[in-house]
């Protein structure tokens, strides 16, 4: 069976059946129109712009199961309404956020969790109890298996976000059932985050201003994200592609290393670059959404790690479940008992399959760790051990993240400490070196902040070498990830004619 | 308007400006392309608008193949792909879409893992057991390197290139029956002439003359010397197989040389069968000049690959070694024509392109006195269809 996971969905835009933002026809198509559509559209009217194209923009990738977004939609929407009608009243506004939550959970758990729930009742049964390729539900014969509908675990959870502020009393009522649907279509956060909490837009969803400033920021934090996406994540996963498709006892150490550390460029390019899109994309469009990566690869700590990778999952799992279990106020058992909860339920969030399981509650062990006494070893250690042991425990992280099972992560792991009986480097892993260095030095130069401090400096120097010589970099990329998109068609199908 | 705007306001027009006319020209151009249009290049059909109903809607075809329908059809689609190749290969890439490029050619890479050995060994076994079944036949087999093999000292470093002379080695030790022909020696110690294209996977002209030399010793028919021949440049802008992947402009495109015996170059009859015993077409020239004119120019030497074609020539009897049995792959095209001055009668099988008995294409191997194989490394280490010699044959 397939494993089911928000993230290695991003990583399979190309090709993929969704208008992502890394294809031809989302930036020569749908984009050009929907803006030009949007910017001369009166206010009044744009949000029902924003619905109408996210719904195109979903059924894109999900001509069906666009319907599962509307009920969750629609459900949040009424419960909203009747909780603000209850006011005062605990028990119907309880009421009201316990169907939202159990609906918006339900609807994850049936379409992402089910078959791998089904798949281990049968094995601890030891029998097919459930036909994992057939199921039925309440009698109806409806889940083709596998069929994870785009960006559920995304809208779900910005979905409920509304109703559990509501009921805490954080956020006012949306009454505007357009305004509501907007926020929830709101095409370019709807697959892959960042997570936008209601609370995030809820006053750019009434009244925004689109200027200049946005716009051009929004331009240019769009460009950056897609080059991130195209030019980097694209390039340097070929390599763990390819390293990956080898049988393990095939791969040098050194290659492996290589590999996983490709996958580790990989990713942070790829949903990084994906965030800045979305980012990039709500600024035109008038919105701020929440930071959601802030140079992870720096960080000293796992601790800090989390706290600068995926910022919105983190922080809507230590608003929704750290902080209402009773956070760190509790005491000490306490403290760890919430963080051990929060840490699997962010490793089951990733994918349904132990791997991913095992990986969130893995860092949940780090970090109860480091909060008890490892965090402060390692302020007493020179910095440079700190980013060794964080980054290390990412690398690892990411093997068991990104292969198929457990067994295959730790054949993977021993071979990239010897113990697979490899040779330590072949002809191969020098070729690898030589193909994908300067890509390596990009990778590694733009994962830290030092682009950016860069910028600044110049900026603050020279202002027009940024500004006009800006122009021509950030256009430049621009173009090159255009080129990018229209070779995912070209197909030379040369063999036939040998 | 502030003035520190202007240069935010030039990169919202600009990007404006992209934005909008690459959709537009787009629109434009394709509206003058044909429905069925076809990508010469590609050689292939471009996808079509699909068709927009429930069904394929709902089972996404429509969005599929709609996305290809546009990307195929993109504005100066080609430009953009050359630009992206040069790209990767300022990012260090050193071969692009299966490509080496050095020293101003082209080269396909071919590695251990790019064949298989299992298939490898089915064909050879076959071979052998064709040879077996007719004892009298004489049996030759010219398995021809690639271009990647001689020029192997230009190729990348640890780019993990197998190598081709010994997997010819290898290929003609399991074949006790049929004779090896050492075309190997020959190619390399002609490394400095135009042997093999710069943009194509074949081999030019005057490699395969090296390749006609090299079996006249094994086959024992004189062959004509270098200077009995009139070169003719037939056409000097062959953009071959290898550059429709790279779309590289700047590699030197390739000439295509016909050879003819400057005195006495006979008089040929070609028959073409594309399917059946009967020819459905005749030409009185080994050289299809029509091909000269369109992208694939390659063809110009007898023609696309065919399951069957025959040649009669008129030559001295003195020359005449009889009748031949070519089994081939498309380098065998611009030898053959060398072969014609030496054999009055030649048969050429594309097995690739036989999938019945061959007496319904009207071939009887008992009828031949001679037979050759003829291949080139990559395409006979990943050729799937010389083991159908178990079966078509009788």
């Amino acid at each position: 069976m397939k494993r089911q996971s928000a993230l290695p969905k991003i990583r399979q835009l190309k090709g993929n059946l969704i208008m992502v933002f890394s294809t031809s026809i989302f930036i020569y198509l749908f984009l050009p129109i929907t803006l030009l559509i949007y910017y001369i559209t009166p206010k009044k009217g744009k949000n029902l712009i924003i619905l109408l194209s996210g719904l195109l923009f979903y059924s894109w990738g999900e001509p069906i199961y666009v319907i599962v977004m509307l009920i969750s939609t629609m459900i949040d929407y009424f419960a909203g309404l009747v909780m603000n009608h209850f006011e005062g009243k605990k028990l119907p506004r309880k009421i009201c956020l316990i169907v939202s939550v159990v609906m918006n959970l339900g609807l994850l758990g049936v379409f992402k969790y089910s078959g791998f729930i089904a798949e281990n009742i049968n094995a601890i049964a030891g029998s097919q109890i459930i036909d994992i390729n057939n199921m039925n539900f309440f009698g109806i014969d409806f889940l083709p298996m596998n069929m994870l509908p785009i960006g559920i675990s995304f809208f779900t959870f910005q979905s409920m976000s509304y109703t559990i502020d509501l009921y805490m009393g954080n956020v006012k009522v949306q009454k505007n059932p357009i305004s509501f649907a907007a926020f929830v279509t709101l095409f370019p956060q709807i697959v892959a985050g960042p997570i936008v909490r209601y609370d995030d837009v809820a006053k750019e969803l009434d009244d925004r201003s689109i200027t200049i400033d946005l716009i051009y920021d929004g331009i240019v934090r769009f460009i950056i994200g897609l080059s991130k996406k195209v030019l980097i994540a694209n390039s340097i996963g070929a390599l763990w592609t390819a390293v990956k498709g080898t049988d393990i006892s095939q791969v040098s150490v050194v290659s492996s290393w290589l590999g996983i550390l490709a996958f580790t460029f990989q990713i942070y390019f790829d949903f990084s670059g994906y965030s800045d899109m979305a980012i990039g994309l709500g600024k035109m469009m008038g919105f701020h959404f929440p930071e959601n990566f802030n140079y992870p690869y720096l960080s000293k700590s796992i601790s800090e790690f989390w706290r600068r990778w995926h910022i919105t999952l983190g922080s809507w799992f230590k608003s929704y479940v750290y902080f209402p279990l009773g956070g760190n106020r509790k005491g000490m058992p306490r403290t760890i008992m919430n963080l051990a909860i929060t840490w699997f339920l962010t490793g089951v969030w990733h994918g349904a399959s132990w791997n991913f399981i095992l990986w969130g509650s893995l860092y949940g062990v780090v970090i109860i760790l480091e909060k008890l006494f490892l965090g402060k070893w390692l302020q007493k250690i020179p910095a440079v051990f700190c980013h060794i042991y964080t980054m290390l425990l990412v690398i690892l992280g990411w093997v068991l993240f990104d292969t198929a099972d457990l067994p295959t992560a730790t054949a993977y792991i021993a071979n990239m400490f010897g113990a697979g009986g490899t040779p330590f480097i072949d002809s191969t892993a020098m070729y690898q070196i030589a193909t994908y260095g300067i890509t390596f030095i990009i990778c590694i130069i733009g994962c830290t902040d030092l682009p950016k401090l860069g910028v600044e400096f110049i900026k603050k120097k020279i202002p027009p070498i940024i500004n006009y010589g800006g122009i021509v970099v950030i256009m430049g990329m621009f173009v090159m990830c255009a080129a990018y998109l229209v070779d995912q068609t070209y197909n030379p199908f040369l063999y036939f004619n040998f | 308007m502030k003035k520190e705007n202007i240069y935010k306001i030039l990169l919202i027009g600009l990007f404006a400006l992209i934005s909008i006319t690459v959709p537009v020209a787009t629109i434009i151009s394709s509206a003058q392309l044909p429905e069925n249009a076809f990508s010469e290049n590609e050689n292939r059909y471009l996808e079509k608008m699909p068709e927009f109903n429930f069904d394929t809607v709902t089972d996404k075809s429509f969005m599929t193949k709609f996305e290809n329908f546009f990307a195929d059809r993109i504005v100066m689609r080609e430009q953009w792909i050359g630009l992206m190749n040069d790209f990767d290969r300022i990012l260090g890439k050193k071969e692009i879409k299966g490509i080496f490029t050095e020293d101003g050619r082209m080269m396909q890479s071919w590695r251990t893992g790019d064949y298989s050995v299992d298939s490898v060994n089915k064909n050879l076994s076959a071979m052998e057991k064709f040879a077996e079944k007719y004892p009298k036949i004489k049996m030759y087999f010219m398995l021809a390197p690639n271009a990647q093999e001689i020029y192997s000292d230009t190729l990348p470093a640890n780019c993990g290139a197998a190598d081709q002379k010994l997997f010819i080695k290898n290929c003609y030790e399991s074949l006790p029956n049929i004779t090896g022909i050492d075309v190997y020696s020959g190619l390399l110690a002609a490394k400095n002439e135009y042997i093999y294209y710069r943009t194509d996977h074949h081999w030019t002209s005057y490699g395969a003359y090296i390749g006609y030399k090299s079996a006249a010793s094994a086959m024992n028919f004189t062959a004509y010397s270098e200077d009995k021949f009139s070169v003719e440049h037939a056409s000097n802008e062959f953009r071959g197989t290898l550059y429709s992947k790279t779309l590289d402009n700047s590699i030197t495109p390739d000439t295509i040389d016909i050879y003819a015996l400057a005195n006495n170059e006979p008089q040929v009859k070609v028959s073409v069968y594309k399917s059946g015993a009967k020819p459905d077409s005749s030409y009185n020239s080994l050289y299809f000049r029509e091909f000269l004119d369109v992208k694939d120019k390659y063809s110009t030497f007898l023609g696309q690959n065919v399951p069957r074609i025959d040649i009669e020539s008129e030559i001295p009897k003195e020359y005449d070694k009889g009748n031949l049995l070519v089994i081939k792959d498309s380098y065998a095209h611009s030898l053959i024509p060398f072969l014609t001055k030496n054999y009055s009668h030649i048969t050429v099988l594309d097995l690739r392109y036989i999938n019945s008995d061959l007496s319904n294409i009207g071939v009887n191997a008992k009828d031949y006195e001679n037979v050759l194989f003829m291949y080139n490394v990559i395409t006979f280490s990943q050729d799937t269809n010389v083991k159908k010699l178990d079966f078509i044959v009788e």
